[in-house]
């Protein structure tokens, strides 16, 4: 479904900054979070005695316990603290918690609208699971997710084909929304300038004003009825470039930036069939998710050490 | 090959006359069933183990080894053919006078020796023994090999045979009724066919005679001192093998080492019965002219039909039956011409559901009961038939929707066969069946049958490694889930049909896959027994003695001790046949890679690559060490830094865009504006038309829009093919004309003529225009165009010169590549594949990481979220990481915990890499690592 310019609006707000900044930041070079410390402030305090009294029932060798526990703090909408104890459940018996952990994990990231996050959560889970009919690429939504990908990034490139051509007004009914676009937004959006502030331009731009676009206008001098040499505007042609626009209507575009657009248009689109250099041009070779349980407490930064919950904080056992 | 030079070499004599019991070597004392089965086994492997083993010659011998076991396995026959034998050995009845019951040779004497001591065999057989011995160039294996075939095939027992051996010497030189002492004979040794002696008396005095019979009885005594010396220890050596074949062991003569159980005695161990091998492989020919008429029919009606009509749906019913039926008897051409007319029958009459479905159906009937010798077949056939149709997406969209049904009844889940490969899908097809065919060996009378078309099946579609993999496969599943095969004759006639596709003495696999069946507890002690008990006697393995026979009763220790001892004297018997890497090969590699290991990690991107590639190099070079290939390591870790270099210094070719539009943009426009507006068709016509005449090259952005606006939304309609014409024919270079055009196409709205344009501007083949994907297609051909033009997909020309030479480093480790890779991710991908092959049949009780089907699975799970061309050709490269390691771990239990740690700091370094390159990089050490391991390299530690 196409959305309308108030949806464009809408999509911005969702495609904030902050969100941008934090799809950057979880596989890569997290500090060694392992370092053992004796305390770990809890994250977050327990805002409830009730729940301060379960987690300081808690003993590592009971790991589900930490799973459970983990459950009723979504209940209770204390998703920082379910994080924890989920992460601390997959460490300490993966075999058991560590799947059901991701997948609870993937929830959480699906609720804060971290959609990169929630997807590779669910390939953990996918990994960790040992059937192929419950978790196959398919089952998991992850070739679906694919062509929905694909078909966002050729959405995409049209929309920058349509800004190209200084048509917001098209651009903008080009994007669609959905999280593959957003997928899209967040992993290249600073590829070559901003997506953002090219949508935001195409909102504000919606056609040249003068010309719609069609780049040559009647000309304002004669009126279309001088002879021919006559009129010394359009030199008795009726009809000359617009004199607003200059015929290139919408926003002026570098030869680098055009090349840099171009680039990323045909890496997406090409998928796997990209060439390395184009995609390296995208996306500046960046760390791939390391998908592996012992990744978790880089991902969210815990201390997976410190697994008794005593006097507010997390210690060691 | 001669079939007399076969039965020399096979046999050890050229005649053609023997009896039953002599060729199979035995006697009516040692002639039971299971002795039959196990010397036919024994001449039968000895015959495929020949390097003419294909020859017709081999076929004849096989034949009459098979009638001769025929013969003695009916007790009627048996009893009538053991009377002969006694009579003609004890008291030859009248007129008779072989001293077996051959038809050659001759004996004046029942006893087997002379009333003077010497032995009195007759002189075909004493030839024969010498001759064996001089053909085999002394005493060695191949002398004990022909001495049994030829004292059985005189019927020569084995104590009579040691006997033989043992006064061979004087036999040889005491001719019968010639005295010991006396004229020496002349001519051959042991004068049977000696010229006459000359008459000595003739030439020496009395005196003299005297001496030289002194001299001669002197040298007669030395030569009897030094061949006792050598024949001793080797009739020993007989005795043994004898032993091996026969039913009672006789301890104090073996020299075997010791075992640490009680050998196994035979009487109790049953045997695998044979599978003839000419039934595991089909003839293969043309097509029939019969059946080529019907294809040639089936292509010319559908060309001409315009729907389904039931002759086109009879002609194709007929060619696809016959398809599923003899598929395998096709030779290639026919098998592709068959695939050729079927699928055009597609593209020409799937174009409504109810068609494509009548035909789909008839590739791919429903079989709800397949399980049947056509069945299989036909399963195969069909799944191979619709990988291949997979492969054609400019298929009708209804065709390709039920082809698309099909294929996912077939390949649900996991790791599917890439489309377009009918041998891959088949072989995978192949591989599904292997559970349920596991079960007919209980249930099904036929199920010989069954694995037998189902083999059949596999040799068409596979190459000898892959058929190997599937019938180890095979046979562990049906030595774990199958009856017992001491008990079950059609369970052992499985199995011997499976072990007749595994190279056991070459193949690394097959060593895997038979020492994990001693690790595997769910295969029994007895099963065990058979098979090892198989292994000694055919020699499949060379080197073994029945105390490598497992015993039936053996418990978990006792297997693991004589796996361990299997696996010792194999690599032993492999390193004499030259399959195991050499130690200097290695050393040097080795040193190699700790040089490449202590290389400085590089920052930029193309620095981290060239670096993965030289450890690529390395890797390739170990797995051609591997494979006994060092020549081709050699060559290759010899021109890497030159080709790396190469690849370095490819640099962007200059743009191929035209030149920039000279005189003022938009003036062609206002004119073409003016004439449009002013409702002048032909004049805006002929201004499209001449433009080109005018500027040539490309167009300014401002004509470039106009023109492009023009051939997409241009009025009246008749106008747009006219400016199509144009931009294809003259600007199919200009960039801004074609990015015009790309970026002023509407998604959804679709335009054959357009799509024909594009296709003539860039070259690539487009979908149907009516297809969903083909704006997006279409839309990213012309962009591709234009980047390519701008000079921008080739900005870092170098990058991608050296991601190909990737992808070619990792197509040389593939043992059975066709052609040279170009795509990494492919060619990561099927190097996995091959790591999967070769842990396939190995069946660890621990296995590293995971089960192999788990790798799998995870590959397939990485390889689907890392969906660019860098991350995806990691996502395969991780995957090659784990299968080597499971493999690796897999022969080499002991090195599982470094393996394991290996793995765990891997994950590690990836996690904190810089960038993807870096990821690769450290990937590629990591296999270098495991591939040290697998060398037999202990662990050093160090970064990576």
């Amino acid at each position: 479904m196409r959305l309308a310019a108030r949806h464009i609006l809408m999509a911005m707000a969702l495609l904030a900054p902050v969100r941008l900044a934090a799809a950057q930041s979880p596989p890569s070079a997290p500090p060694d979070v392992n370092e053992p410390t004796t305390t770990q402030p809890a994250v977050p305090a327990s805002p409830l005695p009730s729940m301060d009294a379960r987690l300081e029932r808690l003993s590592p060798s009971n790991p589900g316990a930490y799973f459970l526990l983990g459950e009723e703090a979504i209940d209770e909408g204390q998703l920082d603290l379910a994080i924890h104890l989920f992460v601390l459940a997959a460490r300490m018996d993966g075999e058991h918690f560590g799947r059901s952990a991701c997948l609870a994990l993937a929830e959480i990231e699906k609720r804060r609208g971290r959609l990169i996050e929630e997807r590779d959560l669910r390939s953990l889970a996918g990994l960790l699971g040992d059937t192929e009919r419950t978790d196959s690429p398919d089952t998991l939504g992850l070739r679906s997710a694919e062509r929905e990908y694909r078909r966002s990034a050729a959405l995409l490139s049209a929309m920058l084909g349509f800004y190209r051509q200084g048509d917001g007004q098209k651009a903008l009914a080009a994007l669609e929304l959905n999280d593959a676009t957003e997928r899209l937004v967040k992993e290249f959006g600073r590829s070559f300038g901003s997506i953002g502030r090219i949508i935001s331009f195409c909102r504000n731009y919606p056609r040249c004003p003068t010309c719609r676009n069609e780049r040559i206008i009647k000309c304002p001098s004669c009126r279309g009825g001088a002879a021919p040499g006559q009129c010394s505007l359009c030199g008795g042609q009726h009809f000359i470039v617009c004199n607003l626009c200059g015929g290139e209507p919408g926003e002026h575009i570098s030869p680098a930036d055009l090349d840099a657009m171009l680039l990323f248009e045909v890496a997406l689109q090409s998928g796997d069939k990209a060439s390395w250099s184009a995609r390296i041009a995208v996306d500046q070779a960046r760390a791939r998710p390391v998908l592996d349980l012992t990744m978790l407490p880089r991902w969210y930064e815990i201390n997976t050490t410190l697994t008794v919950y005593r006097n507010g904080e997390w210690t060691l056992p | 090959m001669t079939l007399a030079s076969m039965r020399l070499e096979i046999l050890g004599t050229t005649s053609d006359r023997i009896g039953p019991f002599a060729l199979l070597g035995l006697t009516p004392e040692r002639c039971e069933p299971h002795h039959v089965r196990l010397a036919l086994e024994s001449l039968l492997a000895r015959i495929d183990t020949h390097p003419n083993a294909a020859d017709p010659a081999a076929d004849v011998l096989r034949r009459e080894i098979r009638a001769a076991a025929a013969l003695l396995l009916d007790p009627v026959s048996r009893r009538e053919l053991s009377a002969d034998y006694q009579n003609a050995r004890h008291g030859p009845a009248p007129g008779r006078t072989a001293v077996a019951p051959t038809r050659s040779g001759a004996s004046s004497n029942g006893s087997p020796r002379s009333t003077s001591g010497a032995p009195n065999y007759p002189p075909a057989f004493l030839r024969d023994l010498l001759a064996a011995w001089v053909s085999a160039g002394g005493w060695n294996g191949k002398a004990r090999h022909r001495i049994i075939a030829a004292g059985a095939q005189h019927g020569v027992s084995g104590e009579a045979l040691l006997d033989a051996i043992l006064t061979m010497p004087v036999t040889l030189a005491t001719p019968r009724d010639t005295p010991l002492v006396g004229p020496p004979p002349t001519g051959l040794p042991g004068g049977f066919d000696a010229a006459p002696a000359l008459n000595v008396s003739d030439v020496l005095s009395h005196r003299d005679a005297h001496e030289a019979a002194k001299r001669n009885l002197f040298a007669a005594m030395l030569a009897f001192l030094a061949c006792a010396a050598i024949v001793i220890p080797f009739a020993a050596w007989v005795i043994f093998q004898i032993n091996v074949m026969g039913p009672k062991p006789d301890p104090s003569l073996t020299n075997a080492s010791p075992a640490p159980v009680a050998p196994l005695k035979e009487s109790t161990t049953p045997l695998l019965p044979t599978v003839p091998r000419e039934e595991l492989s089909l003839p293969v020919s043309p097509m029939s002219q019969t059946f080529a008429g019907v294809l040639e029919r089936l292509d010319r009606d559908s060309a001409v039909a315009t729907e389904l009509d039931q002759a086109v749906l009879n002609l194709f019913a007929s060619a696809s039956t016959q398809g599923r039926r003899q598929w395998m008897q096709f030779d290639a051409g026919a098998r592709e011409r068959l695939r050729d007319v079927l699928v055009s029958c597609l593209y020409r009459l799937g174009r409504d559901e109810t068609s494509a479905k009548s035909l789909v159906d008839l590739i791919d009937p429903d079989q709800p009961r397949w399980m049947t010798t056509e069945g299989i077949t036909g399963r195969a056939w069909s799944v191979g038939m619709l990988a291949v149709m997979m492969r054609e997406p400019d298929l009708p969209a209804p065709a390709r929707s039920v082809i698309e049904q099909h294929w996912h009844q077939h390949v649900p889940t996991g790791s599917p066969p890439r489309s377009g490969d009918f041998d891959g899908a088949a072989r995978f097809a192949l591989r599904e069946m292997i559970s349920p065919l596991v079960g007919t060996v209980t249930s099904e009378a036929a199920a010989v049958e069954l694995w037998i078309a189902w083999l059949q099946c596999v040799s068409t579609v596979s190459d000898k490694d892959q058929a190997e993999a599937l019938a180890l496969e095979s046979a562990r599943q049906v030595l774990i889930e199958g009856p017992d095969i001491s008990a079950s004759d059609r369970a052992g006639r499985v199995i011997a049909a499976l072990f007749s596709v595994v190279r056991w003495k070459t193949s690394a696999a097959a060593r895997g896959a038979l020492l994990a069946w001693w690790d595997e507890p769910r295969v029994s002690a007895s099963d065990l027994a058979v098979v090892s008990s198989w292994i000694v006697s055919t020699g499949a393995i060379p080197g073994l003695d029945d105390s490598f026979i497992v015993p039936t009763n053996a418990g978990a220790e006792a297997r693991a001790a004589l796996r361990q001892k299997l696996a010792e004297a194999w690599t032993s018997a492999g390193a004499a046949t030259g399959n195991a890497p050499a130690r200097t090969e290695v050393a040097d590699w080795i040193l190699r890679a700790d040089r490449l290991l202590a290389d400085p990690v590089r920052s930029s991107p193309e620095e981290l690559l060239v670096q993965t590639i030289a450890v690529a190099f390395q890797n390739t070079a170990a797995s051609m060490i591997w494979a006994a290939r060092p020549e081709d390591a050699a060559t290759l870790l010899a021109d890497a830094e030159a080709r790396i270099a190469a690849a370095r210094l490819t640099t962007a070719p200059p743009p191929g865009g035209a030149t920039p539009p000279v005189g003022g943009d938009g003036d062609w426009a206002v004119l073409y504006f003016r004439a449009s507006k002013e409702n002048d068709r032909e004049g805006a016509k002929r201004l499209v038309e001449t433009i080109s005449q005018d500027i040539l090259g490309d167009l300014g952005p401002i004509n470039a829009a106009v023109l492009a606006d023009v051939a997409l939304n241009g009025q009246p309609r008749e106008i747009r093919p006219v400016a199509l014409e144009t931009i294809a024919g003259s600007y199919a270079s200009g960039p801004n004309v074609l990015l015009a055009l790309a970026d002023k196409m509407i998604p959804d709205r679709s335009d054959i003529g357009l799509s024909d344009a594009i296709e003539r501007i860039t070259g690539v083949d487009l979908p149907d225009p009516r297809q969903e994907d083909w704006y997006t297609r279409a839309r990213l051909a012309l962009l591709q165009h234009v980047a390519s033009l701008r000079g921008a997909l080739s900005a870092n020309a170098s990058i991608d010169s050296l991601a190909k030479l990737l992808a070619g480093v990792y197509g040389d480790r593939l043992a059975h590549q066709s052609g040279t890779q170009t795509d990494p991710a492919e060619a990561a991908r099927l190097a996995f594949e091959q790591w999967v092959e070769i842990g396939r049949p190995m069946q660890p009780i621990a296995p590293l990481p995971a089960p192999l089907h788990q790798i799998l699975h995870r590959a397939a799970i990485r390889a689907a979220v890392l969906d660019d061309p860098i991350g995806r050709f990691h996502a395969w490269q991780i995957a090659s990481l784990e299968a080597a390691s499971y493999v690796t771990a897999a022969e080499r239990p002991g090195a599982r915990q470094e393996l394991s740690d290996l793995l765990d700091s891997t994950t590690l370094r990836l996690a904190v890499s810089r960038n993807a390159m870096e990821q690769l990089l450290v990937a590629e050490r990591a296999l270098t690592k495991v591939w040290e391991i697998r060398f037999g390299q202990a662990a050093r530690g160090g970064d990576f």
